[in-house]
């Protein structure tokens, strides 16, 4: 078993690969999808809803 | 279309033999290939900026491409199973003895999935120190793995041997 042999084998494993173009339409599809925000936007949320009760607590001890 | 997405475009066009080909040999499904093709595809367009040619572009898609795929199949439990020695006995010895192209991909496939990535990239000719690098494990670990896999495939590629001799 000689690694060289294997070497030109996963050469030509990619060229077969790489046989099927890739459309520019599918990789901005790809990289242009919104982003689910949603977890990310609950966590703000539920910050600023502490941060406020944290304040309105403090003051009402004033 | 801005000048950094044709770019990016135009570095996965030049690749996607590669990312493909990693695709192909960590999935079975073509749904799940497709999946973790469009994950690898987002991951690099994410690192995009961050990549200033301090390393080598083949590197850094090596890089992103074999963290994404390991980190998917930690999360979704999802890769191709490694077979038993002997059910991949028989398909080599029913391939063409000489045809390492048929040969590899079955072999690799019989691999862990640390391991597929570790022969992959000395295939490419990377050193144990690059690899240990790109996959974020010490080089002893690499060596003591890649010398495992070493003595793994001679000795599937010697039962193919004998098995295409016999015949």
């Amino acid at each position: 078993m000689h690694l060289n042999n294997l070497k030109s084998a996963w050469e030509q494993l990619k060229i077969m690969n790489a046989i099927e173009p890739v459309e520019s339409y599918e990789i901005l599809s790809i990289i242009e999808r919104p982003v689910n925000n949603t977890a990310v936007r609950f966590r703000r949320i539920l910050f600023g809803l502490v941060i406020f009760i944290l304040i309105t607590v403090i003051c009402q001890g004033g | 279309m801005e000048l950094t997405k044709r770019n990016f475009i135009q570095i996965i066009n030049k690749n996607r033999g590669l990312i493909r080909s990693l695709c192909k040999i960590y999935f079975s499904s073509s749904e799940d290939q497709k999946d973790a093709f469009q994950d690898i595809i987002l991951q690099l367009w994410k690192s995009f900026d961050t990549f200033r040619g301090e390393s080598e572009i083949g590197t850094w898609i090596y890089r992103v491409c074999l963290n994404t795929i390991l980190g998917k199949i930690k999360k979704e439990k999802k890769s191709v199973p490694v077979e038993p020695i002997d059910v991949h006995h028989f398909y080599i010895s029913n391939a063409k003895a000489d045809d390492n192209t048929e040969l590899l991909p079955i072999i690799i496939q019989s691999l862990k999935d640390i391991d597929k990535a570790i022969m992959v990239l000395h295939l490419e000719g990377y050193q144990n120190r690059e690899i240990a690098d790109i996959l974020n494990i010490s080089p002893t670990n690499v060596g003591t793995r890649f010398n495992r896999v070493k003595s793994q495939l001679k000795m599937k590629f010697n039962n193919e041997y004998h098995a295409s001799e016999q015949s």
